[in-house]
């Protein structure tokens, strides 16, 4: 039984409550409604904003039941239906995209990207009829690789799915065979050291740079070292397993070095000339933080509780009877 | 059912139509998505038009239906049960034809699910048919020679024959001087009043009369003083000027619809949309195009003039730092979609487009663009445009520009990990 609270606002009929962060949030972008469900609260049925009651009406009975909803003030609902079962998958596979925490540091593996894409085509294609997007399913399989499928046996019955959508869309789906992506290992050290003055280091935070960069769990450090007669500022910043190269910034007090993904050791590194009164004020251990451009800090207290939890979340995911085709695969 | 969205004496079409719909089985699978609905198109081109018709059949029409009809649109549906499951079955087969012979063009579902239907009508079923698949692989290529007459090349060649440059020049030139001088005009109230109500109870009436009063033509004003068109994104000069014939068009760097040439505007609508078999043919385009140039909003028909009005009054304030007070239901609807799509961005952990030096103030240009491009589409296609599907018209405009929008902050954060 899921049971909601139902309010009126002067745009919209709010379901429950919109997830408190972005990270946690995993959302179907419904005609006239969009659906939410709460990474860390799941429910069998989503939390919902309806914005246009007239276009929502046709469908919402598919999600909530045609009981559902007439009580002023909550609503409950044991409703279930293979479109419920569709877009709570959907809805996953839309975060898992994006927010996955996929991290060596806390053995997160990543999940398979090209079966990411093409089971949330799949998924995509059985909500079609209720979504926003009227081209979403063209749009999903412009995505697909079927070579990338491959390697799955499992995912047969997908591949087999997703060809005979194509057709039935009239999208021709890249086929460029590849291997299944392996696992760095993890590499140590690497470049010339010289003599290092100070360091520091500092968790990183997902929310200021793109998916699949960044280890979710993992730290960024920085090292003030003079070398050949110079002082440099050197920043490491674990990258995500099967990381994509990015362009990331990290700042450490007032210097901006730019990051590049080195796939060789894993880690987004980079160097720049620290400035003559970098030493001078070397006390109290300078911040660092790695951001991309457009990406707003998350400055709340409890980040690393969430990002703990999210990571439980995740390992949870690996293990459960109702994981998705991509994360079986990945666990 | 849920409580306000429907009056309780009714239950919503799409409940009582997936009903219908799951009783008729497998056979109309292939007409089906995984959850086994029916598809958007099966609804929009086969149930729709060809089984419900709620033109002609007023008590299936709207969102929802009343009790005493219910059992009325189920055996609607039942009854086309057996042609719908021809269909699907056709439907199958121009598939494969389609693959056999190499077609990549165009919609598959847009383009033959009537055709599959007509053949239902006319064969039955094709399992118990000998011949089927050759029926099958001639109404793929039927469908698609149709659609090849009016091709690009075709086009290319008439406007750039040097026998008739001379002529088509002349009827531009006449369109251009002979444009009437605008009248300018007061704001009508039906515009706000249409766009109160056109998201919730259309009112055929009204529009109707905004059209029949050329509401859209006054509105259209404007557009020649200095800065106006250029201030909607329409053009990128000071005020509008006659166009070029043209002799080449990319895909990729179509300038402003004012700005592009016959070529060019008769080109983006052939590209965009794969549905030439409804279009005139190639001379009948290109006069008629020249035409249009000259017209108000440069569109030849009242309801798409009223809906650039309509749009651009829709629109106000999209992408401003601080959007002003709503003027109208359908304004509201669209800043609301906007603001929407800022959520949706940190949700989906895209950058902020507006922290990433994007000129996002340009959205409602964007939107004004995008509007006259589908109307000019829909011009071209004959496709006439009903009160109740102005809203999904403006609405759709903007979802568009907004997804467009998405894609390319997503590759912005593939070509920056590139060159990194």
């Amino acid at each position: 039984m899921t049971a909601f609270t139902v309010r009126r606002t002067a745009t919209a009929i709010l379901v429950g409550d919109r997830p408190p962060h972005p990270e946690r949030t995993m959302l179907v972008e419904a005609r006239g409604a969009l659906l939410y469900w709460d990474a860390l609260d799941l429910r069998a049925h989503p939390a919902a904003e309806v914005f246009d009651a007239r276009a929502a009406g046709d469908w919402l009975w598919e999600v909530y039941g045609p009981e559902a909803l007439t009580g002023a003030g909550t609503m409950a609902t044991e409703w279930e239906s293979p479109v419920l079962d569709a877009a709570r998958n959907l809805a996953f596979l839309h975060w898992a995209g994006v927010w996955w925490p996929a991290s060596h540091a806390a053995g997160i593996p990543a999940l398979p990207a090209g079966l990411l894409r093409a089971e949330t085509a799949w998924y995509t294609a059985g909500l079609e009829h209720l979504l926003d997007d009227d081209t979403a399913v063209e749009r999903a399989l412009a995505e697909v690789d079927l070579g990338t499928l491959v390697s799955y046996p499992e995912a047969a019955d997908l591949a087999a799915g997703i060809a005979d959508l194509a057709d039935s869309y009239g999208v021709a789906l890249r086929d460029t065979a590849r291997l299944r992506p392996e696992d760095w290992a993890l590499a140590a050290g690497g470049a010339e050291e010289g003599l290092a003055v100070a360091s520091g280091s500092a968790p990183i935070d997902w929310s200021l740079v793109p998916a699949r960069t960044l280890d979710a769990a993992g730290e960024a450090a920085w090292r003030f070292e003079h070398r050949s007669g110079a002082w440099v500022l050197h920043v490491a910043a674990p990258a995500a397993p099967d990381a994509a190269p990015a362009a990331l910034t990290a700042v450490v007090d007032t210097v901006e070095i730019p990051l590049r993904l080195d796939s060789g050791t894993g880690t987004f590194t980079g160097e720049a000339p620290a400035p003559p009164d970098f030493a001078m004020r070397l006390g109290g251990g300078r911040p660092i933080q790695v951001q991309a451009p457009g990406y707003a800090a998350d400055r709340s207290e409890d980040r690393a509780e969430r990002r703990a939890a999210l990571i439980a979340f995740a390992r949870d995911r690996l293990a459960s009877p109702d994981a998705t085709l991509t994360e079986r695969a990945a666990a | 059912m849920v409580h306000g969205l429907a009056a309780s004496a009714a239950v919503p079409r799409g409940m009582l139509v997936a009903d219908a719909w799951s009783q008729l089985g497998d056979a109309v699978a292939p007409l089906s998505n995984a959850s086994g609905r029916p598809l958007a198109r099966t609804v929009k081109l086969l149930l729709d038009p060809l089984v419900l018709r709620p033109a002609q059949n007023p008590r299936f029409s709207g969102g929802v239906v009343a009790i005493e009809h219910v059992d009325a649109l189920r055996n609607a549906i039942l009854d086309a049960g057996p042609a719908l499951a021809a269909t699907a079955a056709w439907f199958q087969l121009l598939k494969r034809a389609r693959r056999r012979a190499g077609v990549t063009e165009g919609h598959p579902q847009d383009l033959y699910f009537q055709r599959c239907y007509e053949l239902a009508h006319v064969h039955g079923d094709p399992a118990a048919l000998p011949g089927a698949a050759e029926i099958a692989a001639e109404a793929v290529a039927e469908v698609h020679a149709e659609r090849g007459e009016v091709s690009v090349d075709g086009l290319r060649r008439f406007l750039t024959d040097p026998a008739r440059s001379a002529e088509l020049a002349g009827l531009l030139h006449d369109a251009w001087s002979q444009r009437p001088e605008p009248a300018a005009a007061e704001p009508h109230p039906g515009v706000a009043a249409f766009l109160d109500d056109c998201a919730t109870a259309p009112d055929p009436r009204l529009w109707r009369a905004l059209a029949d009063a050329a509401v859209g033509t006054a509105e259209a004003a404007s557009l020649d003083r200095p800065g106006v068109a250029l201030g909607y994104g329409l053009t990128g000069r000071d005020r509008p000027a006659a166009p070029e014939l043209g002799e080449r068009a990319s895909k990729r760097k179509l300038p402003k619809p004012f700005d592009r040439s016959i070529m060019e505007r008769l080109f983006a609508a052939f590209t965009a949309w794969f549905q030439r078999e409804s279009m005139a043919d190639i001379p009948a385009l290109v006069t008629g195009e020249i035409r249009r140039s000259a017209a108000p909003w440069q569109l030849a028909e009242e309801p798409s003039r009223v809906a650039m009005a309509l749009g651009r009054d829709a629109s106000a304030g999209l992408g401003a730092d601080e959007p002003p007070e709503a003027a109208s239901d359908a304004n509201a609807r669209l800043l609301n979609r906007w603001r929407r799509e800022s959520y949706v961005h940190r949700v989906l952990r895209l950058p902020d487009p507006s922290a990433m030096g994007w000129e996002v103030r340009g959205t409602r240009r964007a939107y004004m663009r995008r509007l006259w491009v589908r109307l000019h589409g829909r011009e071209l296609r004959g496709e006439a445009t009903a009160a109740d599907e102005v809203w999904d018209l403006l609405d759709g405009a903007l979802r568009s520009v907004v997804m467009d929008q998405r894609d390319r902050l997503k590759r912005s954060l593939e070509r920056e990990g590139d060159r990194s």
